[in-house]
């Protein structure tokens, strides 16, 4: 019977306030840890899924949602933009523009979003094939690792779409052909795993009014005329929305009459600049923007864009700084709300401790007699605070992962996004080591009134 | 002055380690490790003392006392006479030097006080210890041949 099984025994000797404060302490360590996970998770993701993207041009609305529907793929569109209305910023020309990625966005199958574009959108994410090959003809896509694997997806299986971000029997588009998997991603840990690839054309072929049967490789098959807005609710009628775009003309738009596909480039399944150009009427939802360099004109560009013309720009590193604003302050809330629950469950150690001293001041007195010295009673006590401490935070720890699981498929669900519940950040060893603090605080002053037991006095009363 | 130790001249932890393994106390009313069982509570006694628990010997003597039934109950499901009897094995399992007993039969009936009184001399005897009552309990006067009577 060594001094750690004594005090372990003593502890379940009065079970309701050893639960109590276990309950309290796992409640405050685990919701410390939990926000902990899921922050630093998202704010990961959030830093990975940037991307280098420096500027999303779209159609006007809130910036922040322009960002987070077409770069971290969990809210609305703003609307559609057409190509006509784009054209200088898809100029390889451009002076200031590295690279620019047309994003259509509209469809899902089973909640994960298709996303028509081209294959610079996955070079973005440095994305690389794990089998199988890049879509390059009409309904063909390759997707994320994330949707192959809970969607159970292989190369050759084929789906329909359904309209908007739901997965919505209702709205299955059942007039086109099936899209069909050509290829599956490797893991990226962007948000690119969460998402299907295909061809902006397939985008704007699902949306289509007439029945294609016969789906050639390129767009032009599908000029028909109609609104093919990504996003249905949000149609340009694209005759009137032939304004002001001679402001931001820079004097490059001379060279997009180019409407033959390059052999080389089909052979990837590249939809060039060239091509978007060819068909001005087409809409686009946003287009995602690599500056060649940052200087004093990147740092204009985006207030010339938003005052000068019908678009919209905004800045991915700005808004998201703003969503972790936002999110800070409710993070705070709830952070504040855990410290102060883990507070109350020392104090409730501190209590239980204080008040069981009372009821065992026999005990003390009697391992004094058996030859127990002053500093094995401290010891005793401060063993029984640690104990409580250690179990609590293990209880927490389980409590958090087990927590941020049943989140992660909350948010899973809801949003595409994905978080990794057996993750352990290396500061979740501060919270061990804050727990352990909180058992030796709670435990110090009952242990040194356990010191001072004072035998004589104490049988003397019987 | 205690089996050639000056205990005057003892600091406090070689009091308590003296204490531990030299002098076993059996109080009036017992008190005991609410959390542990009868053979637990014993064997902390060994191990206080600096001892190895010797559960062979802890058996032994509670089977002389009749609690071979009892070594693994918590404390308080014990009867009054019970609890004398497992204290009086406690305060004899270091084979202490000196005994010191206060009152250890007030709260028995006749036939408990008989069994722990005649419990506490056969082990002092055995053991060669040196065995102190102090009792006012008049079925005692006649157990032992050295006494000391005050009165005021």
């Amino acid at each position: 019977m060594n001094l750690l099984r004594l005090s372990w025994k003593n502890i379940w000797s009065r079970p309701l306030a050893s639960v109590l404060s276990l309950i309290l302490f796992a409640l405050g360590i685990g919701l410390i840890t939990v926000l902990m996970i899921i922050n630093a998770q998202l704010k990961d993701q959030f830093e990975n899924n940037l991307a280098g993207i420096d500027l999303v041009i779209g159609a006007k609305g809130s910036p922040m949602q322009l960002i987070l529907c077409n770069m971290y793929h969990i809210d609305a569109p703003t609307g559609n933009i057409s190509i006509d209305e784009v054209k200088p910023f898809l100029n390889p020309k451009h002076p200031l523009i590295e690279s620019s990625v047309p994003v259509s966005v509209g469809d899902n199958y089973k909640t994960y979003r298709i996303i028509g574009t081209t294959h610079m959108f996955a070079d973005l994410y440095e994305a690389q094939l794990a089998q199988g090959n890049w879509w390059h003809k009409d309904y063909q896509v390759t997707v994320g690792s994330q949707v192959a694997r809970a969607l159970h997806l292989h190369i050759g299986d084929t789906f329909l779409s359904s309209h908007g971000f739901d997965d919505n029997d209702d709205l299955v588009h059942d007039h086109h052909s099936p899209f069909k998997v050509v290829g599956i991603f490797e893991p990226t840990g962007s948000v690119l795993d969460q998402l299907i690839l295909t061809s902006t054309s397939s985008v704007w072929a699902v949306h289509g009014h007439e029945d294609h049967t016969d789906h050639a490789s390129d767009s032009t098959a599908h000029e028909d005329g109609h609104g093919h807005g990504a996003h249905g609710e949000d149609e340009h009628d694209h005759g009137e929305d032939e304004h002001g775009h001679s402001d931001h003309d820079h004097a490059h738009g001379g060279d997009h009459n180019h409407t033959e596909v390059a052999p080389s480039d089909e052979y990837r399944g590249r939809i060039t600049a060239e091509q978007l150009l060819a068909t001005p009427e087409e809409d686009i939802t946003a287009l995602l923007i690599r500056y060649k360099n940052n200087n004093h004109l990147t740092l204009s560009l985006p207030r010339s864009i938003n005052e000068n013309t019908d678009l919209q720009a905004a800045n991915p590193a700005y808004e998201i700084n703003r969503v972790y604003a936002m999110m800070g302050t409710g993070t705070e809330a709830l952070r504040a709300l855990a410290i102060l629950i883990a507070i109350v469950s020392g104090l409730s150690v501190f209590f239980s401790l204080l008040s069981s001293l009372k009821d065992r001041k026999y005990e003390l007195s009697l391992l004094r007699v058996m030859g127990a010295g002053r500093g094995t009673l401290f010891l005793l006590i401060i063993l029984e605070g640690l104990l409580l401490a250690v179990l609590g935070y293990a209880l927490g720890f389980l409590l958090a992962h087990i927590g941020a699981g049943i989140f992660a498929g909350m948010i899973a669900d809801e949003y595409q996004y994905s978080i990794n519940a057996l993750r352990i950040l290396p500061t979740e060893i501060w919270i061990a080591l804050a727990a352990l603090l909180i058992g030796v605080l709670a435990s110090i002053l009952p242990a040194w009134q356990a010191y001072r037991t004072d035998i004589h006095e104490t049988l003397s009363q019987g | 002055m205690i089996d050639g130790t000056d205990i005057y001249s003892l600091g406090e932890r070689q009091l308590d380690a003296f204490r531990g393994q030299n002098i076993g106390i059996v109080f009036q009313v017992p008190h005991f490790l609410r959390a542990l069982s009868v053979t637990e509570n014993i064997a902390m006694a060994q191990r206080l003392a600096g001892k190895e628990p010797d559960l062979y010997r802890i058996d032994e003597l509670l089977a002389e006392l009749g609690l071979s039934a009892k070594r693994d109950r918590k404390i308080h499901h014990l009867s009054q006479g019970e609890k004398q009897r497992v204290s009086i094995i406690r305060a004899l399992i270091n084979k202490p030097r000196l005994i010191l007993a206060d009152e250890p039969t007030s709260a028995l009936d006749d036939k408990n006080c008989a069994s722990v009184i005649r419990m506490l001399k056969e082990q002092a005897i055995a053991q060669g210890s040196a065995l102190l009552v102090v009792t006012h309990d008049h079925r005692l006067s006649k157990e032992f041949d050295q006494k000391i009577q005050l009165s005021s």
